[in-house]
Formats: structure tokens, C-alpha cells, sequence
């Protein structure tokens, strides 16, 4: 489906020597597939063609979770598109939503206090954490690394309390609004903060030692489908394995939105771009994120929050006509650079969402980076190549 | 801008000899072995021992000293706006010769009488946007040839087709618009790009052979806009399924218009097909 010419050389070859080429239709049901994407909590179809066990081709169904998201957004009052953005990702449709929100304010012209800005800053830190662990956590388990994915799901577990704590709800249901956010951070954020903080290190730690550090982790991570700097600008790849082959972008390095200008911050990048510089990358930005999370609690403490007034509440009553005109708004994801493009023709409803969603690319990318990798290889760069169902199928 | 940025870079610390030397050292400092691995690579890898708690290196600059680190990637060139200056400026005698270029069995219906200027007066080069990317119009006749100079001129470099999707402007004529999203790595510069679609039924020439993500994007446009693409190695539908029926984001099919719905009936008939002639197939 991909990549039709691999494909068909795969099967002239086969023809020519009289062979047939094993295909292993890893489908979306196959429990080894679900549980790596669970958290993902979508599908994808692989298609292997196996010579021996290495991967001579690979063909990846995606779209079995389409459901019409730019067109759902397109019918409906702009602030009604809320629950679908947050819905594009497991704890990235946090990010989507403020991702959102600041396309409708520029487009709107609204204004957003700075203590919704720092809690919006803090808030999608804290969905990076969280997806990064449950990225960690599919690996673990795709290893067959129990002992390292009971630590990854416990610690995504408690860094989901702390994000729900800090967005005041589900994520689903609460979050950013045009205008700020749906509520401000509760009172005792901090202590809730704290404990959960040395939890998330300590859980760092042991999984950096559990995977990175392990020799039998680095033997299944090490030189494991490698992708170089210029092979992933050509797919477009964006994020953490595009960090981990060399490349520091970052769009909160470059052109920062909500506080990240504020911010003091490392990025990570690897030289090989294989398995081993992605997880090393994402344990890294785990590390940092946890410092950027410690310094936006400590801003948003000296802040009192502002009220969501006037024009925001307007919009979301739909009283508010947005006028026309056209923005953009591309923020750093946990997967990569999520691309939201708004247009509006002056009506209530957007004229055009277009949603740059990063594990789209990824996966598009994923059959050429596994060609020539074993079978049980699939899985772990699955888990680590960023790919998550509900953004790419949209 | 960049003078205030405040982040680092850390680069990734490898094992050096793969996991064997890497169980070796497992009983004294796993650390150690970690810290020993080369940094490898073009990877700037200048000392400096920030990263001792993790296994990486520190290429690290601190605050305020991040431009010099990051200054060809995220960083405005001067030499870029000289060459986007080209393409304004050098418009008539450059035209010329892409037009005569495209002309060659690939001129599109409608445009085929466009004379180079015509085509080129449409080009124009607003300052960047809020998010820094600069829009470039292109005329129909020439748009192939001058995405390929875009892909391979040297100093504009941009080697990154970061998304692509079809604006659909009926009433008006052209309908369709390809709007190009270009990245540039040499420059750190984006480039949107509209190309109009002339054609009726509507069909422009792939770009996968200059941008290989272009493949999934011209898949997806072909899927949900019908817009074909010549010269796509495999355009099939990739987020509908194979049997469906229409092109569901074009704007006269399902889908209400802004002018007919208000907040008390806003939902139209979404996920129904748009009855299409020129449906993909």
C-alpha cells in the first residue's frame, strides 16, 4: 500500500527464484500489535513480507480510525471542536487543544492572560511526560520487558493524575477554552506536584537503567532501524526521531509559543537516529520536562489567575463571529510538530481545519526505516517511531 | 529573537562496541561505559560535563549563547531573503525559460495561452507571517519547474515538504488550490506555496519525485478532495476505505456552508459522501 514498487520487487524476486515470500498480516486485532498501542488506543494493520525473519517489505494500513475529524470541525460553532481536537491524541490531544485555542485567538483576536499561558505551558508538559511513558511503557512490553513497562504504566499513570489535576478534569472534558482555561490550577497543586515529581524521577531512573543501561536492552535497541538526518526530512518526520537523528528542532526552540521563550530547557538529540538515540532522547526529554513543569508551578504561584471574559465568552456563546482570514498555528507535540491551520470566511462555523498531524508522516516513513529489520524489531520502533492511530487516521 | 533563546542542546551518548562492552562494564559503573561512547556523528560534541547525571554529553551552550549553536538551522539567512528577492525580481527572464520547460507535454489545459508574465505578475511575496513563513503564488503554467528549482537551488535548500493540502474555493475559479508547505533545513526558513489546479476534472503533477512525503499527502488529497495528482506512483484512497463513494471536504457536497447554519442548527449531514461526478475511483 505504501510502497508499491517494494512490494512488487519483493515479488519478482521471489518469482524468479521460485519462491514465495512469507507475508504475516500483523492486523489491528492481533493481541501483539493491541498491546503495544494500547494508550494509543487505536488501530494500525501491518502487512510483513518476511524473508527469514528479516523485513523485506512493509505495508501499513492506516485509517481503520478515521473518522472525519478536519470535517466534523468544519460543521460545528467554532468552540464546539474542543472535545474532537482532544481527541486526536492519547495525552497529546491536551496539546492539541491549546494548539487549537491559539489558532482561534489569533484569528479571533482574543487576548489570554499570562496565567492561563503558564498553566497551558504547564499542562502540555505535563501530556509530554505522560505520552513519552506510555511510549515507553508499549516499548517495555514489546520487549517483553515487564519489569520496565510495570514501571513506565505505574509512573503514566501518576503523571496523568498530575495532568488531570493540573487541567482541573478528564482531558477530554476540560482544558484550554478560547480565552484561557477551563478552570485555574487547584490549590494545593504544589504538594500534589511535589510527591508526584520524585515518583516520575525515580521512575526515570529505573527505566533508564532497566532499557538504556541494560545489555540485553541494548542489544534489541542498538543500530535498530536507523534513520539519518536527511532520509527524515525527506519523509518530513518531526519530533523526538527527528531529534534522535541529529537534527535539534524544535518548535520550542524556534519559534516558541504560549512561555517557552521563558523557559530554560535542554533538547536532546541523538547521531544515529536508530531505536536506542529515540528512547535515550525521549527518557531526556521526560528529564526536562519535569524541569519545565517545576518552573512553570513556581511562575503561575506569584500569578493570580484571570478571568475568561468578553470576547472568549462571546465566541463560546456564539455570539461571535470570527472574521475571515487565515492562521496557522504549529506547536511541538509529544509526537512531533502538530501543524492546526484555520480558516475562516467570517461565518460561525470554520471554513477549513487542516490538521498537520506528525504520526501521519511517521507512519509513513516507518516500512522504509524497518527494511532489512527482524520481525520482532517491528514492534519496539512502532512503539518508538511516534506513531499514534487516533492523530494519523484523523 | 535568537539571542534570548535559553535552551541547550544535549546529545545522546552511545555505547561504544554495542551491548558487549556495555555488560561488561555492568558491574562497576554503567554510567561510565555510557560516558566513554563517542558522540559520534557531525554532532557538535564540545565538552563541558553538565549531562553527569544522564547518559549524555553535554554540547551544551547555556543561556543566552544558544544562537551560535542554533543559527543554521532556526536562524533567518540573509542570503535566503536574496534569493527569495530573485524569484520576485528576476521573474520575466527566469519565466520564460520554465515556461518553455513546462510546455513540453505538460502544460495544463486552461493556462496553455498564459504568457510568462501574465503568469508571473500573479507571484507575490507578502513578509513573513506571524509564524515566519513567507507565501509565494505560483502561475499554473510554470508551477512544476519552479517547485523543482525550490527543491534542488542550493542556497534555498528546502529539502522538507512539511504538509500539503488543497484549499477549495468554489464558487470561485480556479477552484482547487495546492498550498505547499516547504521547510529548508540549509535556512530554517518555511515557504507555503499556493499552485492553482486549472484543470477540470482537477489534476496537478506529484511531487513525490522531488519530496518523497508528498506520497501519503497527495494520497490523502486524492482521497478527501479528489484532486488527482499525475505521475503518483500509487494513488489510491488512504483514510476512506477503498468502496466509498465521493470526495468528503469539498465544499458544495455534505457539509453545511457557514451562511446557512447557526449555533441553534450547525450540524449538517457530516459524514455523508458528497455526490460527485468526478469522484475518485
Amino acid at each position: 500500500m505504501t510502497a508499491p514498487g517494494e512490494a512488487q520487487r519483493a515479488k519478482t524476486l521471489a518469482d524468479r527464484l521460485g519462491i514465495r515470500p512469507a507475508i504475516v498480516e500483523l492486523g489491528h486485532a492481533h493481541p501483539a500489535v493491541r498491546r503495544v498501542l494500547q494508550g494509543a488506543g487505536g488501530t494500525l494493520s501491518f502487512l510483513v513480507t518476511l524473508d527469514d525473519d528479516r523485513i523485506e517489505a512493509l505495508e501499513l494500513e492506516i485509517g481503520l480510525g478515521h473518522r472525519g475529524f478536519e470535517k466534523e470541525v468544519e460543521s460545528r460553532p467554532w468552540s464546539e471542536a474542543l472535545p474532537y481536537v482532544a481527541r486526536l491524541g492519547w495525552a497529546s490531544g491536551v496539546i492539541a487543544r491549546v494548539g487549537y485555542c491559539l489558532a482561534l485567538e489569533r484569528l479571533a483576536g482574543i487576548e489570554v492572560g499570562s496565567y492561563a499561558t503558564w498553566q497551558r505551558t504547564l499542562v502540555c508538559e505535563l501530556a509530554r511526560i505522560t505520552d513519552h511513558l506510555a511510549r515507553i511503557a508499549a516499548l517495555a512490553s514489546a520487549l517483553a520487558a515487564s519489569a520496565a513497562e510495570r514501571i513506565a504504566r505505574r509512573a503514566e499513570r501518576t503523571a496523568m493524575a498530575l495532568l488531570e489535576a493540573g487541567i482541573g478534569g478528564s482531558p477530554f472534558l476540560a482544558g484550554a477554552c478560547p480565552g484561557g482555561m477551563t478552570s485555574p490550577l487547584p490549590d494545593r497543586f504544589d504538594a500534589t506536584w511535589r510527591a508526584g515529581r520524585a515518583e516520575l524521577e525515580g521512575a526515570c531512573a529505573r527505566l533508564s537503567l532497566l532499557l538504556l543501561e541494560h545489555g540485553s536492552a541494548i542489544e534489541r535497541l542498538l543500530g535498530v532501524a536507523p534513520l539519518r538526518a536527511e532520509e527524515a526530512r525527506g519523509w518530513a518526520v518531526t519530533g523526538p526521531c527527528l531529534r534522535a537523528a541529529g537534527v535539534a528542532q524544535d518548535r520550542r526552540l524556534g519559534q516558541p509559543e504560549l512561555a517557552y521563550a521563558e523557559l530554560d530547557f535542554a533538547v536532546p538529540v541523538g547521531t544515529r537516529g536508530d531505536d536506542f538515540d529515540r528512547l535515550a532522547v525521549v527518557l531526556e526529554e521526560i528529564r526536562q520536562s519535569l524541569g519545565l513543569v517545576e518552573q512553570c508551578v513556581a511562575r503561575l504561584s506569584g500569578l493570580a489567575p484571570g478571568p475568561t471574559t468578553g470576547r472568549a465568552d462571546a465566541l463560546v456563546a456564539g455570539e461571535l463571529a470570527v472574521p475571515a482570514g487565515e492562521v496557522e498555528c504549529v506547536l511541538e507535540s509529544s509526537t512531533g510538530e502538530l501543524g492546526l491551520r484555520l480558516v475562516s470566511d467570517g461565518g460561525r462555523v470554520p471554513r477549513r481545519l487542516r490538521c498537520r498531524a506528525p504520526s501521519f508522516f511517521h507512519a509513513q516513513a516507518l516500512p522504509t526505516v524497518l527494511r532489512g529489520a527482524r520481525l520482532d524489531d517491528l514492534l519496539p520502533t512502532v512503539a518508538l517511531f511516534h506513531v499514534v492511530a487516533p492523530e494519523c487516521d484523523r | 529573537m535568537l539571542a534570548v533563546m535559553p535552551a541547550r542542546i544535549l546529545v545522546v551518548k552511545r555505547p561504544r562496541g554495542g551491548w558487549f562492552a556495555a555488560l561488561r562494564g555492568v558491574p562497576t559503573s554503567l554510567r561510565a561505559i555510557l560516558a566513554s561512547g563517542r558522540a559520534g556523528g557531525a554532532a557538535p560534541a564540545e565538552s563541558g560535563a553538565v549531562g553527569a547525571g544522564t547518559p549524555f554529553a553535554s554540547a551544551a551552550r547555556g543561556r543566552g549563547d544558544a544562537s551560535a549553536a542554533l543559527a543554521p538551522r532556526v536562524g533567518v539567512d540573509v542570503d535566503v531573503e536574496a534569493s527569495l528577492e530573485r524569484l520576485r525580481t528576476g521573474l520575466a527572464e527566469r519565466a520564460a525559460r520554465l515556461v518553455e520547460d513546462d510546455a513540453r507535454g505538460r502544460a495544463t489545459s486552461s493556462a496553455s495561452g498564459a504568457s510568462p508574465s501574465s503568469t508571473w505578475d500573479g507571484a507575490t511575496l507578502p513578509g513573513p507571517a506571524h509564524d515566519g513563513a513567507s507565501r509565494v503564488e505560483l502561475g499554473e503554467a510554470n508551477a512544476s519547474s519552479t517547485l523543482r528549482w525550490l527543491r534542488e537551488d542550493p542556497a534555498l535548500g528546502f529539502d522538507t515538504l512539511f504538509d500539503l493540502t488543497i484549499v477549495d474555493r468554489s464558487p470561485a475559479w480556479p477552484r482547487f488550490e495546492v498550498v505547499y508547505s516547504l521547510r529548508s533545513s540549509a535556512t530554517g526558513r518555511s515557504l507555503r506555496v499556493g499552485r492553482p489546479v486549472g484543470a477540470d476534472p482537477p489534476e496537478v503533477d506529484s511531487v513525490v519525485p522531488l519530496w518523497r512525503s508528498a506520497d501519503w499527502l497527495e494520497r490523502e488529497a486524492w482521497d478527501l478532495f479528489g484532486v488527482r495528482f499525475r505521475g503518483h506512483p500509487g494513488l489510491e484512497r488512504i483514510l476512506l476505505p477503498p468502496d466509498f463513494d465521493g470526495a468528503p471536504l469539498l465544499r458544495d457536497g455534505a457539509g453545511p456552508t457557514s451562511a446557512s447554519t447557526d449555533r441553534a442548527d450547525p450540524v449538517g449531514p457530516t459524514g455523508q459522501a458528497a455526490p460527485r461526478e468526478e469522484r475518485p475511483s
